[in-house]
C-alpha cells in the first residue's frame, strides 16, 4: 500500500469529499455557494493529475489491487488502480479541461435556479470520468462506465421542464444503453474466459490460450460499446440532440470526456481488439465513414451547437479511422488535442449565446460578432486553426500523423483523408466567418452582444492556450504512452511529419479555408440561397442521409411489433384456443354450450397445459 | 389389481379435473377440486395398505382433513358471491382481465 | 442429528406464530384497535425472525424435518418479507390471525422433510392467503379470491397427485430422491404446483388479477413471502432431481416467464397490474436462477445468488407495493408530476424502480449481475440472451415510470393518505435496495452459510 502515491488518493479523495460536503452542508444552507468547495477540489484533482503524470513519465507503473468485494464463492468484484502511460496522458487532459469548464460552469449557470443541482451533478459525473480512467480492471471500468451514462441523462435533461430536452435525455440513455449491454455480456464472457479476475494484465495475458468465439465475440461486443458511447454510426445519433443540455454540459461530456471514452476502451483493450484479424480495419472504415458522414452533414447546419456536435462526431470518426491503421498513440494524441479545441469551440458558443441571452444560437441570430466580441472571437479562431490542422498549431500535430498514414496506405484511405481535411477546415471556418464577420442580409447582427464577465473569459483564454500549443508536446506524448503499454508488440509512437503529407493535408485545410471564405464572405448569401435551391439536398443533410428516419422507423416497428403481440397473444391466440376446445366439448356430449368463456376457465385451461407439457417431457 | 386401483385413480383425477376446468358453475368446479383430491387418497390408502406402510395411511387421513378446511374455504367464498345476488357462474367473474 | 427428542429449537419460530396467532384470536373477543393488534402481528413475526436466528445452528434432521440452510434462510425470508403488511395491516383480528397463519404454513413448509409436510405448509400458507384477498374490501376483491381459490386448488390437487406417483415409486413419502419415470412424473407435477405459486408462465394468469383485487400492501406480500415460499419449495424439488425433466425445463421457462411479462406490463396503466407483471418477469429472472444452479449440480452453495436475489426483491418489492399505498396511486396517470409534489417520495420510488430496473450500482443490478454470472458459468446463452432482452424490456416501463414522477407536470391533486408509515417504509426498502448493492458482504454471508453446512 506505501507504494501507492498520495496523489492517486487525492485524485479520487477530493472529489468524494467535495461532493459529499456540498450535498450534506452547502447545499441545504446557502446553494449559492456551492461551487467553492467544487474548485477546491478540481484545483486538487489537477494537482495529482500532474504530479501522477510526471511520475509516470519518469518511469513509474502503478497496478495494484485495492480491495476486493467478495461476494462468496468464485464471485467478486476487484477494485484497483491503474497508473500508466495511457491512463494518465488521458487524465491530464480531462482534469484541466474539466476544471478549467467548471470554473466557466460556476459563471455560466450561476443565476440558474438549480445550480447547487448542476455543480453537484457535474463533479460526479467528473469523478466517475477520473474513475474510469485509472481502472485496473474490466468489471470495475463498466461500474463507472454506467456512472458515467447514468450522469450524463441527467445533465442533458437538465433543463428537464422543456420537452426537447427530456427526449434527448431519454434518447442519449436508452443509445448508450444498448451499448454498456454489450460491454456487460464482454465483461461476463471475460470473467469466464480468466475465472473472475478481469484484470488488464491477466486478461491479456490469458489471451492466447482462450477460446477464439469468445475472444472474437467479446473484441466485438466491446468496439459496439464504444460504438454507442464514442456516437459512431450507426449510435451517434444521441449526440446532435444531446445538445439540449447546457453548454458547458456539451464542453466538457460531448467533447473532451464522455465521447471519448469508447475511444479509451478501445486503446485500453487494443490487445484484445488487435488479436482479431479484420476488427482494426473495421473500426477504420466506420471512423471514415463516420467521419465524411458527420463532416457533410456540419457543413449545412445552422444552429452553431449542432455544428459542433457533428464536428465532434466526425472527429471521433478521425479517431478510430486512425485506430485502424493501428496507429494508436496518434488516435490518443488527437484525443487529447481534440479535448482542448472543441471545448473552446463550444465555450466559446456558450458566450455568444449568453451575450445573446438566449440557450442556444443559429447562424440567423449572429453575425458581426468580431468587433464586440473579440476575445471570444480570438479563442475561436485559435481553436478554428487548430482544428482545421494548420501549422503550427496543435490539431496539426495531431491530425497530420492520421492523415500521413492515410496517404501513406494509398487509395481509398488516402481519398478519405482528403475529404476529411477539407470539410473540417471548411465546416469550421463557414462558421467562424457566418458567426464573427459581416453582418449578412439575413442576419441579425450583433445587436448589444459584448464580452461575458472574466470568469466566462479567462478560462476559454486557458484552454485555448492548450488548443494551440498542446501540440508541441507530441514527443513527450510517445514517451509517456510507451510506458505501461501492454501490448507485447510495443505501441507505435507518434510518427514525426513528412513533407508530401505536410503538403497534402495544408492543401487540403488552406482550400477549405478559401472554399469557406468564398461561399461566406464574397458571396455572403450562398448560404441560404442553396437551401432554397435545392430543398432535396437540404432534406437529405438534415435527415443525415436518411438514417434518423430509419431509426425512428425502426424504434416505432419495435415498440408495435412488442404491442401487437401482446394484444394477439390475449385476444386471437388466446380466444381461438378456448373456442376451439369449446367445439370438442360440445362434441362430446358435455352440458354446458358456451364452455369456458369466462377468464377463469381459460386460466386453468393454461394450468393444464403447462403441466401436460412437464409430463411431456417426463415421458419422452 | 395394483394397476386397476391406480386407474380408477387416475381416471377419478382426471374427471375432477375436466370438472374443474369445464364446468361453468362454480360449486361444480369445486366438487370438481375434491374429486381430484380424493381420487389422490385412494391411491394413497390402497398402496398404503399393499406395503403396511403407516405413513401413507396417515397421510390419506391428513389429506382428507385438509380437503375438508379447502371446501370450507371455497364455500364461504362461492357464498359470499352468492349473497351479492348474482348466480355464481365463472363466466361473470371476468371483470379482472387484461 | 437427535429425532427421538421433539425439536424444540427448529419449531420454536412455528410454535411463536401459533401463539401470535391465537393470542390474536383471543384478542378480536375483545374490542381491540388495529394498532394494538399489528403490533401483536409485527411482534409474533419478529420473535419468530429472533429464533430462527437463535438457533438456526441445529442441524436437526427426523421423519418429518429437515432443518438446513435453505429452511432457515427461507424462513428469514418469509417472516421479512410479511413485516410490511403487519405494519400497515387492517382488518381486525381475523386478517391479523389469518397473516400469522399464512406465514406459519410457511415456516412449516420451509422445515418439511416430508412429501406430505410439503403440502401441509403450502396449503396451511395458501388458504389464508385466498381470505385475505377476499377481504380486502376493494371491488372485484370476490372474484380475484375466487379466481385464486380454485387455481390454487388446482396446483394443490396436481402436488397432491405427483406426491402419490413419487410414493408409488420410492415407497416412502420422505424428501428422498426416487428413480424411475413414476417418480420424476411425480416431480414435474410438483414442480407444476411449485411454478404456478411463483407465477411461471403459462400458470400465471391469477397473479395480476389477484395482484390487482388486493390493497398494495397485501400485494406486496404475496410477491415477496410467497414468491419465496414458492421458490423454496421449488428449490426442494430441483434438488431431488437435478437431471429431471423439471429442472431441464426451468432455462426455457424461466426465459419466457421473463419475456412475456416485461412485454405485458410493458402496456399496462394500471400500476398494480403492472408491478404484478413486472413481478412475474422477476419470478422469471430467479427461474432461470434456479435452472442455471440445477444445472450446475445443485449444490447448496451454489444457490446463494438465489437466495440473494430474493432478498434483495423482498425489499424492492414490497418498497415499491408500500410506495403505491401511501400515494394512492392507482394509474400510471396518477404519478404524473409526482416529483414536485412529493420529492422525497418520488426520490425514494425512483430508486427503487431504477433497482428494480437493474440499473448500477443498486442491489437489483447486483442480483441479476450474479443470475447472469450463474447462466454463463452454466452454458444457458440463449437463455442469457433472452433475459438480457426481457431487461431491456423492462427499462421502457420502469424508466417511463421514473420520467412520469420526475420529469414531468402533473395537477396538484392531493390524494396522499395519511400514511406515514408506509412512506418510511418506502424509504427504508430504498436505501436497503440500494446499500445491498453496494455493499455486497450479504452475498458473502450468503456464500459463507450456504457453502459452510453442506
Amino acid at each position: 500500500m506505501n507504494l501507492v502515491p498520495w496523489s492517486l488518493w487525492l485524485l479520487i479523495a477530493s472529489p468524494v469529499c467535495a461532493i459529499l460536503a456540498v450535498f450534506f452542508f452547502v447545499r441545504p444552507r446557502k446553494p449559492q455557494w456551492s461551487h467553492w468547495p467544487i474548485l477546491g477540489s478540481c484545483a486538487l484533482v489537477c494537482l495529482a493529475a500532474t504530479d501522477l503524470t510526471s511520475r509516470v513519465y519518469a518511469g513509474m507503473v502503478l497496478d495494484v489491487p485495492v480491495a476486493i468485494w467478495m461476494l462468496g464463492g468464485d464471485w467478486y468484484l476487484p477494485f484497483g488502480f491503474r497508473v500508466d502511460g495511457l491512463g494518465t496522458a488521458v487524465l491530464l487532459m480531462v482534469a484541466w479541461v474539466g476544471a478549467l469548464i467548471q470554473v466557466y460552469a460556476s459563471g455560466y449557470m450561476k443565476h440558474d435556479p438549480g445550480f447547487s443541482r448542476f455543480v453537484l451533478l457535474f463533479h460526479l459525473f467528473y469523478l466517475a470520468m477520473i474513475g474510469l480512467l485509472v481502472s485496473n480492471n474490466f468489471v470495475q471500468l463498466y461500474l463507472f462506465w454506467e456512472l458515467v451514462g447514468v450522469c450524463s441523462y441527467f445533465l442533458i435533461g437538465f433543463w428537464y421542464q422543456k420537452e426537447s430536452a427530456r427526449r434527448a435525455a431519454l434518447q442519449a440513455f436508452l443509445a448508450n444503453r444498448v451499448g454498456d449491454f454489450g460491454l456487460m455480456l464482454a465483461v461476463l464472457l471475460l470473467m469466464a474466459m480468466t475465472h473472475g479476475n478481469t484484470s488488464f494484465s491477466s486478461v491479456f495475458r490469458l489471451l492466447p490460450a482462450a477460446p477464439t468465439e469468445m475472444v472474437t465475440l467479446a473484441a466485438f461486443l466491446v468496439f459496439w460499446a464504444a460504438t454507442a458511447k464514442s456516437a459512431q454510426f450507426p449510435l451517434y445519433f444521441w449526440l446532435p440532440d444531446a445538445m439540449e443540455g447546457p453548454t458547458p454540459v456539451s464542453a466538457l461530456m460531448h467533447a473532451a470526456t464522455m465521447v471519448t471514452a469508447g475511444i479509451f476502451l478501445l486503446v485500453r483493450a487494443w490487445p484484445l481488439i488487435s488479436s482479431i484479424e479484420l476488427l482494426p480495419q473495421l473500426i477504420g472504415w466506420v471512423g471514415a465513414a463516420t467521419a465524411i458522414g458527420a463532416g457533410l452533414v456540419a457543413c449545412a447546419k445552422t444552429d452553431l451547437k449542432r455544428v459542433l456536435a457533428y464536428s465532434t462526431v466526425s472527429h471521433l470518426g478521425i479517431m478510430a479511422f486512425a485506430l485502424g491503421f493501428g496507429e494508436t498513440a496518434p488516435a490518443v494524441f488527437h484525443l487529447l488535442t481534440h479535448g482542448f479545441f472543441k471545448a473552446v469551440l463550444f465555450l466559446c458558443v456558450g458566450n455568444i449565446a449568453h451575450a445573446l441571452g438566449k440557450a442556444s444560437v443559429g447562424v440567423d441570430e449572429t453575425g458581426g460578432l468580431a468587433a464586440k466580441m473579440p476575445l471570444t472571437f480570438g479563442c475561436f479562431t485559435a481553436a478554428a486553426l487548430s482544428l482545421a490542422g494548420l501549422w503550427p498549431f496543435a490539431g496539426f500535430y495531431s491530425k497530420d500523423s492520421i492523415l500521413d498514414a492515410a496517404f501513406h496506405q494509398g487509395g481509398l484511405q488516402a481519398a478519405a483523408g482528403v475529404a476529411i481535411a477539407f470539410l473540417s477546415s471548411f465546416y469550421i471556418f463557414r462558421m467562424l466567418f457566418l458567426s464573427f464577420l459581416g453582418p449578412r442580409r439575413e442576419q441579425r447582427g450583433p445587436g448589444h452582444a459584448h464580452e461575458g464577465e472574466p470568469v466566462l473569459g479567462i478560462p476559454v483564454f486557458f484552454l485555448s492556450l492548450g488548443a494551440v500549443g498542446a501540440g508541441w508536446l507530441s514527443g513527450p506524448l510517445s514517451r509517456l504512452l510507451a510506458s505501461g503499454w501492454m501490448l507485447r508488440t510495443g505501441m507505435s509512437p507518434v510518427p514525426d511529419w513528412t513533407w508530401n503529407g505536410l503538403f497534402a493535408s495544408q492543401a487540403c485545410a488552406l482550400a477549405g479555408v478559401g472554399a469557406a471564405y468564398f461561399l461566406t464572405t464574397l458571396r455572403p448569401q450562398w448560404d441560404w440561397d442553396w437551401r432554397r435551391r435545392f430543398p432535396r439536398v437540404e432534406r437529405l443533410l438534415e435527415s443525415d442521409f436518411g438514417w434518423k428516419p430509419t431509426v425512428a422507423a425502426f424504434s416505432a416497428l419495435v415498440v408495435e411489433a412488442a404491442g401487437m403481440f401482446s394484444r394477439g397473444w390475449d385476444t386471437r391466440l388466446w380466444d381461438g384456443l378456448v373456442e376451439s376446445t369449446a367445439d370438442w366439448a360440445k362434441r362430446g356430449g358435455e352440458r354446458a354450450a358456451s364452455l369456458a368463456t369466462g377468464q377463469l376457465n381459460d386460466y386453468l385451461w393454461w394450468m393444464l397445459a403447462g403441466t401436460t407439457g412437464l409430463l411431456y417431457l417426463v415421458l419422452r | 389389481m395394483t394397476l386397476s386401483i391406480w386407474g380408477v385413480s387416475v381416471l377419478l383425477f382426471l374427471a375432477g379435473l375436466a370438472m374443474v376446468v369445464l364446468r361453468r358453475q362454480l360449486l361444480a368446479m369445486l366438487l370438481g377440486l375434491e374429486l381430484m383430491i380424493n381420487s389422490v387418497n385412494i391411491a394413497l390408502v390402497y398402496t398404503g395398505s399393499l406395503w403396511a406402510d403407516a405413513e401413507a395411511l396417515s397421510a390419506a387421513l391428513l389429506i382428507l382433513a385438509i380437503a375438508a378446511a379447502e371446501v370450507v374455504v371455497g364455500l364461504s367464498l362461492i357464498l359470499k358471491l352468492n349473497g351479492a345476488g348474482a348466480p355464481v357462474d365463472s363466466s361473470g367473474l371476468s371483470e379482472l382481465k387484461g | 442429528m437427535n429425532s427421538a427428542a421433539f425439536p424444540v429449537a427448529v419449531l420454536a419460530p412455528h410454535l411463536a406464530l401459533g401463539l401470535g396467532l391465537f393470542a390474536a384470536l383471543l384478542a378480536g373477543m375483545g374490542r381491540v384497535g388495529e394498532r394494538p393488534l399489528r403490533v401483536l402481528v409485527v411482534a409474533a413475526l419478529g420473535a419468530a425472525l429472533a429464533l430462527v436466528w437463535a438457533w438456526h445452528r441445529t442441524q436437526t434432521g427426523g421423519p418429518l424435518i429437515r432443518s438446513d440452510e435453505f429452511s432457515w434462510l427461507g424462513q428469514l425470508l418469509c417472516y421479512g418479507g410479511a413485516i410490511p403488511l403487519a405494519l400497515v395491516l387492517s382488518g381486525g383480528d381475523i386478517s391479523a390471525a389469518l397473516l400469522l397463519g399464512s406465514a406459519l404454513g410457511m415456516g412449516l413448509l420451509a422445515v418439511s422433510g416430508n412429501l406430505l409436510m410439503l403440502f401441509i405448509g403450502l396449503q396451511f400458507m395458501s388458504l389464508p392467503g385466498y381470505v385475505l384477498v377476499s377481504r380486502q374490501g376493494r371491488p372485484r376483491s370476490y372474484e380475484g379470491a375466487v379466481k385464486y381459490f380454485f387455481a390454487g386448488g388446482t396446483a394443490s390437487a396436481l402436488f397432491l397427485m405427483g406426491l402419490a406417483l413419487h410414493y408409488a415409486d420410492t415407497r416412502s413419502l420422505a424428501l428422498e430422491a426416487g428413480s424411475g419415470v413414476l417418480s420424476e412424473a411425480g416431480l414435474a407435477l410438483m414442480g407444476a404446483a411449485a411454478l404456478f405459486k411463483i407465477g411461471c408462465v403459462p400458470m400465471h394468469f391469477w397473479l395480476p388479477d389477484v395482484y390487482e383485487s388486493s390493497s398494495p400492501e397485501l400485494a406486496g406480500f404475496f410477491s415477496t413471502s410467497m414468491k419465496a415460499a414458492g421458490f423454496l419449495l421449488l428449490m426442494r424439488l430441483v434438488a431431488l432431481g437435478p437431471d429431471s425433466a423439471l429442472a431441464g425445463s426451468l432455462p426455457a421457462l424461466g426465459a419466457l416467464t421473463m419475456i412475456f411479462g416485461a412485454i405485458l406490463a410493458l402496456r399496462q396503466q394500471g400500476l398494480q397490474r403492472l408491478f404484478a407483471y413486472s413481478s412475474i418477469s422477476h419470478a422469471g429472472n430467479l427461474i432461470l436462477g434456479v435452472g442455471a444452479w440445477a444445472a450446475q449440480g445443485a449444490r447448496a452453495a451454489g444457490a446463494a445468488p438465489v437466495f440473494f436475489y430474493l432478498a434483495v426483491y423482498l425489499l424492492m418489492s414490497n418498497g415499491v407495493f408500500q410506495f403505491l399505498r401511501a400515494s394512492s396511486a392507482v394509474s400510471r396517470g396518477d404519478l404524473r408530476g409526482l416529483g414536485q409534489r412529493d420529492p422525497s417520495q418520488a426520490a425514494a420510488a425512483s430508486a427503487l424502480l431504477l433497482s428494480l430496473a437493474g440499473i448500477p450500482p443498486t442491489g437489483g443490478f447486483l442480483a441479476k449481475f450474479l443470475i447472469f454470472w450463474e447462466l454463463v458459468k452454466a452454458g444457458l446463452y440463449g437463455a442469457l440472451a433472452v433475459a438480457g432482452l426481457a431487461t431491456l424490456v423492462s427499462l421502457g416501463y420502469y424508466l417511463g415510470l421514473v420520467r412520469d414522477m420526475v420529469f414531468e407536470e402533473g395537477d396538484r391533486l392531493d390524494r396522499a393518505r395519511q400514511a406515514s408509515l408506509s412512506r418510511s417504509l418506502v424509504w427504508v426498502c430504498a436505501a436497503g435496495a440500494l446499500m445491498l448493492g453496494l455493499g455486497p458482504s450479504l452475498v458473502s454471508a450468503l456464500a459463507r452459510a450456504l457453502g459452510g453446512g453442506g
